[in-house]
Parts: C-alpha cells; structure tokens; sequence
C-alpha cells in the first residue's frame, strides 16, 4: 500500500487562523479523525483560512454509519477530505455530508473511496455541496477498491458567479464494483461548472458512472462542461457511462462528451520499440489517461498519494 | 566482420495481403543502405517487420541481427540490443511527457547493455544538450510525447530519441517526408552525428533529398515487395530523372 498520507504531516491537528493570522483555539479545532456514529457538525467562521485539510475518517471497522455537517463562513478557505477506509474485516461503512459553503468561500473538496482489496464490504458516501454566490469548489472523487462502492456527490450551485470543478476517478480491478454519481445542478444563473470523469477498468470489474447537469429554470447564462472517459484495459471488464445533461432554460452554454476504449496498440508499439517492457509502457499510459484527474486535484497531499496508489495497481 | 543485418527469402504479410515478397539484404557495420521505391511497394512493411510491429506477420524467411534470429523477439529486446525505428508516423501520447518517455526508454537500454542509469540531473543535461544539435526548443521536454508537434518537430523528436538510445542500426522510414530544408539539415545533422564503423543505418526514402545530407553507400529500389536493382550513391539522381518505370522494365528483362 502507498505510503498513507495519514501519517505524515500530523492532519489530525490542525490550526485555525483568523484574517489576522491569528489561531484560534477554540473547540473547533477538536475535530479528530475518528467520525462517530452520530456524525459531527463543524462551524468554520467567516473570514478564516484553515491551512491544514480537515480530514474526515470514516473507518469500517465497526460498521459505520454517520452523517456530516460543514458550515463554512463567508469567504472562509478550507481543505476537506473525506476518507473511507476499511481493512479486510471492515463492516459497511454508509456516510453522509452536506458541506454548506456561503457567499466567496473556496473549498477544495475530495473524497476518497479506499477499501481494503480482499474486503467483501460496501461503502456508501453521499456528499451535498451547496454553493452561494461566488463561492468556489473544486472537488474530487477518488475511488479504489472494496467490494461494492457508490459514491454521490451533487453540487449546487446557488448563488451568482458560482464556480465549480469536479472530476472522478474509478479505478476498478479483479471483481470490485463501483457506482459513481457525479451531479452538478446550476439553480442560479452566471454559475459556471466543468466536471471530468476517468475510469480505469482491469480483470472483470464493473463500474457505472452517472454524470448528470442539470441546468434548472431561470438559470441563464450557465455554462456546463462534462467530459467522461474509461479505458477498458481486459475484455471482461465492463463500463457504463451515463452523461445526462437536463437543461430547462434558454441562453446556456453546456457540453458533454463520453468515450470508452482500449489501449492504443499504436502507443504501446511505439513506447516498446524504445525498449520500454509492455508492463511499464501500460503503466505509462495508463498514468497518462489520469493525469487530467490528477492535476484537478488541488490538495497536494492527495494528489502525490492517489499517483502511488495508481503506481501500484 | 558479422554482418549486422541479415534478412534472407523474407515474406510479410499484412491482414493476409503478402507485401514483401521474397526480400534479401545484407547490412555490414558502417555501412549506409537506402531503400527506395514507389509508393505500395512495401518499404514501410520492412521498417515495421524488422523493428518486431506484431501487426506484420512474418510468412517465411529468416531475419538476424548481430548474429541472432529475431524473428520471434519482442520490440523491446530489440531495441535494447541495438535496433532503432524512426516512425514514418510518430504516435502522440496524452499525458507523458516527452523527458519522461524519453529517459525511461534511454535507461531500460542502458540497463539491459549494462550501462550505468542516468538521474534526473544527469538526463536532463545530456538531453538538452543533444537537443541545441537538432535546434529544437527546450519546451518540447514538458510537453505530452507528439502531442501537436508539427511534422517537422516530430521528426526531430524521433532523431533525439535516436541519437540519445544510441543504436546499432537505425532504421529511418521515410523521416524526411514533411520536413523543411531547415528541419531536413538538423535531421541530417542528427542522423551524422550516428556515423561510426559499428554501426549501420537503413534510410527508407521516396526522395534524394535527404541522400544529398547523408550520403549512402548502397542504394536498393524496391518494387511489388522485392529488391529488384541496387546501387551506388548515384542511383538516386538517375532514379529522379528516370523515374521507377524506367527500372521496373529493367527488372522485368
């Protein structure tokens, strides 16, 4: 397994400042990684810059089953991730978070899906991201492992000049199983979204993607791009991809695009005949196809971690 | 001296349409080839079979380089025993960087002729280096491999590769098809800079441009997947004047 990002760096301290830079030492700043049963509310103040990523744990070694709320103060800058993981012998792990972000917050956002190989478990998270006016998100769905995994993520865009970025990566092998639901819906006009999907599927995994924009009435000058793309890398594994793109208003801008292939023969040809191995060269296309993922990622930390984890597979 | 390159009775087959049949050649170190021919004639096939593309099935015939039938070897052992293709077509790839493609292939080379790896530092000087020799811009290094080169600068890119995987026999199809007089004289540069008793080079052309920058010291026409005449270096300039129906009636007689 990578190297965890968990235990580098000490995440589950983290410091609060104020727009002095000052700390704040108050009880917000006792969020352990560990999420009850019940689930936590935080409450960031407005005006604050959290330098650290909150870092939500959601482990499956008890069965799990919790529900988040993440207030953010106006203009506030916060790292989220949430993070569920399970060993061999975890339970199934269900979790909620609803993640408010009021007028020009800039969240950076991901969840990452990471069970144990052999665990036969699932693993549920839905996470709401409401966004006021010129708030910005960016937004990231990791996803590995696990017996049976879905993971929805839905942003709304509520609030004039509204941005948001989102991309998924599924990266299936053997017989895991993963749903992926990824929906953007534009409620207030001048917001704009652009989302990206990549799906890499080995052995005789199945995995599902639903991107879904949903551009609601009066939400005019919208502007809306998905981009979906899987690479099938065994004849039996088995990819559906569902852009779905709902648009009920004139005067937008919206975009989608969904395609599944092979290795390109050609590229694994022409990297071999400069006397790369086959494994490597695959390991290099395979890096190449997710790197529009990975530099989407704006979480450092998470970004180095999935490209181990993505090395290793 | 062993011959480098040794192809005898070679016939190729493409989605079970033969295009090479009945091909000989014999490459000594040091020595020069260039093939040349009209379009369809299967040139190409030759680069591809000979640099292990698995899309080419070999029918019958026997191909040795440096003494060992390659004939069931893959592209990769090949290439690290010292066989270069220059593609006619250079393949772009999304997501690699150009110094990192590059650098991975240089060190699987090294490694397998047991030669010391390059670090990071290291490379980066040698390659930047090598590049000021082709006049390529420095930019090229970060970019995804071929992604929207121009054909000029892909086929500078591929001559770095050559010149940087140091190879026994290079094989150059058609690389200077799409180039400018510029392009051409750093290619031609390039390719010079290969020159040495040990080492071969197989230049794949419709054109003598290129045979005016790098002079051959044999040159073969090839015609419906055979070698039907050889010669020296002035064979291109009467080829340009005649044109090929001139030795296809030859050939024929």
């Amino acid at each position: 397994m990578a190297a965890n990002f968990l235990s580098s760096n000490s995440p589950y301290t983290f410091v609060w400042h104020d727009q002095a830079g000052q700390a704040i030492p108050a009880q917000t700043a006792q969020v352990k990684a560990s999420v009850s049963t019940a689930g936590l509310t935080i409450n960031i103040p407005a005006d604050t810059i959290v330098s650290e990523p909150v870092i939500l744990l959601n482990s499956a070694a008890q069965s799990n089953k919790s529900q988040n709320i993440i207030n953010i103060g106006q203009n506030s800058q916060v790292q989220i991730i949430e993070y569920l993981m399970s060993d061999d012998n975890g339970s199934n792990n269900i979790v909620g978070t609803d993640i408010n972000c009021a007028t020009g917050v800039q969240l950076k956002h991901c969840v990452l899906q990471h069970a144990s190989q052999n665990s036969s478990i699932a693993q549920q998270s839905t996470t709401h991201i409401y966004q006021a006016t010129d708030s910005k998100v960016t937004s990231n769905i990791f996803s590995f492992g696990g017996g049976l995994s879905r993971i929805e993520l839905v942003i709304k865009l509520q609030g004039a000049n509204a941005q948001c970025e989102a991309s998924c990566l599924a990266y299936t092998i053997d017989s895991e199983t993963q749903n992926v639901l990824l929906q953007i819906d534009h409620e207030h006009e001048y917001c704009t979204s652009k989302s990206i999907s990549r799906g890499i599927l080995k052995g005789k995994s199945i995995t599902d993607f639903i991107g879904r924009i949903m551009v609601h009435p009066g939400a005019k000058k919208t502007s809306a791009d998905l981009q979906i793309k899987n690479l099938l890398c065994s004849p039996s594994a088995q990819a559906t991809n569902k852009p779905e793109l709902e648009i009920y208003n004139d005067d937008v801008r919206c975009s989608h695009g969904s395609t599944t292939g092979q290795l390109d023969a050609q590229a694994l040809f022409y990297m071999r005949s400069r006397g790369i191995d086959e494994q490597t060269a695959i390991s290099m296309l395979i890096a190449g196809f997710v790197q529009p993922v990975i530099d989407c990622c704006t979480i450092p930390m998470i970004a180095e971690y999935i490209s181990n984890i993505i090395a290793e597979r | 001296m062993k011959p480098m390159l040794i192809i005898k009775n070679l016939v190729v087959s493409v989605d079970k349409k033969t295009i090479i049949k009945d091909l000989n050649l014999t490459i000594n170190p040091g020595e020069i080839h260039a093939i040349m021919g009209p379009n369809g004639s299967g040139k190409s096939t030759l680069a591809n079979v000979l640099a292990r593309n698995q899309d080419y099935v070999i029918e019958s015939g026997t191909i040795e380089f440096n003494g060992e039938d390659i004939i069931t070897t893959a592209p990769e052992i090949c290439a690290r025993n010292g066989l270069f293709m220059s593609f006619q077509y250079p393949v772009a790839i999304a997501g690699v960087t150009n110094i990192q493609f590059i650098k991975t292939a240089v060190n699987a080379v090294r490694k397998h002729q047991n030669l010391a790896t390059y670090d990071a530092i290291e490379f980066l000087q040698l390659i930047k280096e090598k590049m000021a020799v082709l006049n390529m811009d420095q930019d090229f290094l970060y970019r995804p491999i071929n992604e929207g080169f121009s054909g000029g600068e892909k086929k500078r890119n591929e001559i770095l590769q050559m010149i940087l995987l140091e190879p026994k026999l290079a094989i150059l199809d058609e690389t200077d098809s799409g180039l400018d007089i510029d392009a051409l004289k750093d290619v031609a540069n390039g390719v010079n800079t290969l020159r040495d008793p040990a080492k071969a080079i197989l230049m794949i052309t419709h054109y003598q441009r290129l045979l005016d920058y790098i002079t051959p010291d044999f040159v073969h026409v090839m015609s419906d997947g055979k070698l039907i005449y050889s010669g020296d270096k002035t064979l291109p300039a009467e080829l340009e004047a005649k044109g090929y129906a001139w030795l296809k009636g030859r050939a024929e007689q």
